[in-house]
């Protein structure tokens, strides 16, 4: 069903969360034609040739400069991007490939990208999205990436039903990406339903470190579970749980995970990655915490530009221990954040 | 063909700013936005001190525009001249800070520590944000707030002083007038109206703050005629607002009085908008035979049927 002649590369991504807060959804939720079926084509959105790239680290307001200097390793680009396929995994979820070179180049684990599916005031606003695979043609250059798509309000519903030939503005890659290990370390990505979105990018650069990888993927039923090839064909351990039982084990996925912390040798020093609802990442970074194991989160906060414009994506981030939280910019300062420095509960509080 | 506008002594290369709230410090965009080729950049509105801003959801969007109750988040005066100015000032961009006071000595401590910055080259009184409960608006809800803002900060700096008014008032044109008698360089309008939005299923408001300022071409009309009400209340500049996406929409600001304005709402659509605007406004020009940007500003034909005055 994924495959076709090309071959590409897996990346990740997780859904728009955005579309939950909606509210002209019914009223407008057929009001906007899908008309554009121009040529395929990209234009950089800077015009800066010659100008020396800004230093970053004046733009973040509470990050370490670690982060920030691997924030400047891109640029964004805003491409219209031509829609070469779009496959209806169920009801609910599809992927979306999009034709996107100038913008795939430079794509990280972890990174995100602002989409606009139709032009027009409805809706206004542009929509993030995990980046879901990197695509490349036979000779392993990179030809655009697909989007995991489920529809929950304007904008997922149009990007469910688009069709092959239209184009999507795209705006990215943005974002703070994962810090990728490498042996003797190990990866272990912990999704909970959509979150799956941004680890199959993860793992096929962790494979690329020669790194020891497994995901733990929970979900309410076996059908909500996808791309199991993908990630096995990676070399990807999967250990899967689903609600109720019909597939893997029951339950939820943080149960098999603390077993497998309280089991693993001292020498398997695992790096968690967690993506899924914020319940789950807060007791994946507990768990963390316990076993004193380093946890990457990707945090899905509500967002209007992607850019840093205009603070609406705030997160609660303490800088260490316990020093009081700070709102920062998710779409400058993350979506990847260090586990132990999210303030989950205000975050599920203010979620 | 001649660009320039000019907002009191502040000469701008184009009518074209980013406004205020929509555009960070300004430095977040130099990625992609050549931040010289900018009119102007009118920079989050800063307070004294660092301040927090409300908790999320901060925004939602509805019809056309969207509510946001951001909470004036932002760094303070002082680390906005240490951290961002001398980017700002280095990339050739010009800056018009925005700040908010919860008293007037707030503002007038704000406008003096600018004062002496280098890279500042206007001020942009927020008297007008409708999302915090104390200072700012309380000033601009009336012609006598507005005109002792106004005046304090007059009496402590030669730069251009430019209130932001609130649409949110019975008679705007007042208080423009009320602004320029204090000794204001030029208005601008308009905020974000005071609106609410509801999620039905938790009958709860869609924002944590419950209301929010509305923005985005969903006010553009409104604006409009309010920038036209203003216009034939004061001679000094005016620089309108209100939902612009494109050049079409500039140019119904500056016929309708604007010399200048500013673009929010769209930069959150398309950051690098400008060029296209730029070129549109210049197609306009010069297919209308227009020398200068300035000949155009309130340059509305009405019919003696059609004039009216809210006065």
């Amino acid at each position: 069903m994924r495959r076709s002649s090309n071959s590409w590369s897996y990346v990740g991504m997780k859904v728009s969360k955005r579309d939950h807060v909606s509210l002209a959804e019914g009223a407008s939720k057929h009001s906007c034609d899908i008309t554009v079926t121009a040529p395929c084509s990209s234009s950089r959105v800077t015009d800066d040739a010659g100008r020396p790239r800004p230093n970053r680290s004046h733009i973040l307001e509470h990050c370490e400069p670690s982060r920030s200097s691997r924030y400047t390793a891109n640029m964004p680009v805003d491409v219209d991007a031509c829609v070469t396929s779009n496959v209806h995994l169920s009801d609910d979820y599809n992927v979306v490939r999009l034709d996107a070179p100038k913008l795939a180049v430079s794509i990280q684990p972890g990174q995100f990208v602002m989409i606009k599916p139709i032009a027009g005031l409805e809706p206004l606003l542009r929509r993030p999205f995990s980046i879901f695979e990197v695509l490349t043609n036979r000779n392993g250059v990179r030809t655009g990436f697909a989007l995991l798509n489920k529809r929950v309000g304007i904008g997922t519903e149009l990007l469910y039903s688009i069709e092959v030939g239209h184009r999507i503005g795209c705006l990215g890659p943005l974002g703070v990406p994962f810090t990728v290990v490498a042996p003797p370390h190990e990866a272990w990505l912990v999704a909970g339903g959509v979150g799956l979105a941004p680890f199959l990018t993860l793992a096929a650069d962790l494979r690329g470190h020669g790194t020891a990888t497994t995901l733990f993927y929970g979900g309410r039923r076996s059908a909500d579970l996808y791309y199991l090839d993908a990630f096995t064909q990676l070399g990807v351990r999967l250990v899967l749980t689903t609600e109720d039982g019909s597939q893997g084990e029951s339950g939820l996925v943080t149960a098999p995970l603390e077993r497998a912390l309280v089991a693993s040798a001292v020498s398997a020093q695992p790096t968690l990655y967690a993506c899924g609802p914020t319940p789950m990442m807060s007791a994946v970074a507990s768990l963390a915490t316990a076993h004193g194991r380093p946890c990457q989160v990707s945090l899905e906060p509500i967002m209007g530009c992607g850019m840093g414009g205009c603070y609406s994506c705030v997160v609660p981030i303490r800088k260490s221990g316990n020093d009081p939280a700070h709102l920062v910019r998710a779409c400058l300062e993350g979506p990847v954040f260090d586990g132990q420095r999210v303030v989950w509960d205000r975050l599920q509080h203010v979620a | 063909m001649d660009l320039n506008v000019d907002i009191g002594s502040l000469r701008l290369k184009n009518p074209l700013i980013a406004a205020s709230g929509c555009f960070g410090y300004g430095v977040e965009y130099a990625e992609v936005v050549n931040l010289k080729t900018l009119g102007g950049i009118a920079v989050k509105g800063l307070f004294l001190s660092e301040r927090e801003g409300h908790n999320p959801p901060r925004i939602v969007e509805t019809p056309a525009g969207m509510l946001n109750a951001i909470g004036l988040q932002g760094i303070g005066v002082h680390r906005f001249v240490a951290e961002k100015l001398p980017d700002l000032y280095s990339q050739g961009a010009t800056v018009i800070v925005n700040i908010c006071g919860s008293t007037i000595d707030e503002y007038v401590e704000i406008t003096r520590i600018l004062a002496d910055a280098d890279g500042v080259n206007a001020i942009e009184l927020n008297i007008s944000c409708p999302n915090i409960k104390a200072g700012g608006i309380t000033f601009g809800n009336s012609a006598v707030g507005t005109s002792e803002v106004v005046q304090a900060v007059r009496s402590v700096t030669k730069l251009p002083i430019i209130p932001k008014l609130t649409p949110n008032v019975t008679d705007i044109a007042g208080i423009a007038r009320a602004a320029e008698e204090a000794g204001a360089d030029a208005v601008s309008l308009v905020n974000t109206f005071l609106a609410m939005a509801i999620d039905v299923e938790t009958r709860r408001p869609a924002l944590s703050n419950g209301v929010g300022g509305l923005s985005g071409p969903a006010i553009r009309p409104i604006a409009v005629r309010m920038v036209y009400e203003c216009s034939q209340a004061v001679t000094i500049p005016i620089i309108g607002m209100g939902g612009i996406m494109t050049a079409r929409d500039v140019l119904e600001f500056i016929i309708a009085g604007a010399t200048a304005v500013q673009v929010g709402t769209a930069n959150f659509v398309n950051p690098n908008l400008w060029p296209k605007l730029l070129a549109d406004l210049k197609e306009y020009l010069s297919r209308h035979n227009i020398e200068r940007v300035q000949d155009l500003v309130g340059t509305l034909e009405l019919t003696e049927t059609q004039v009216w005055n809210s006065s």
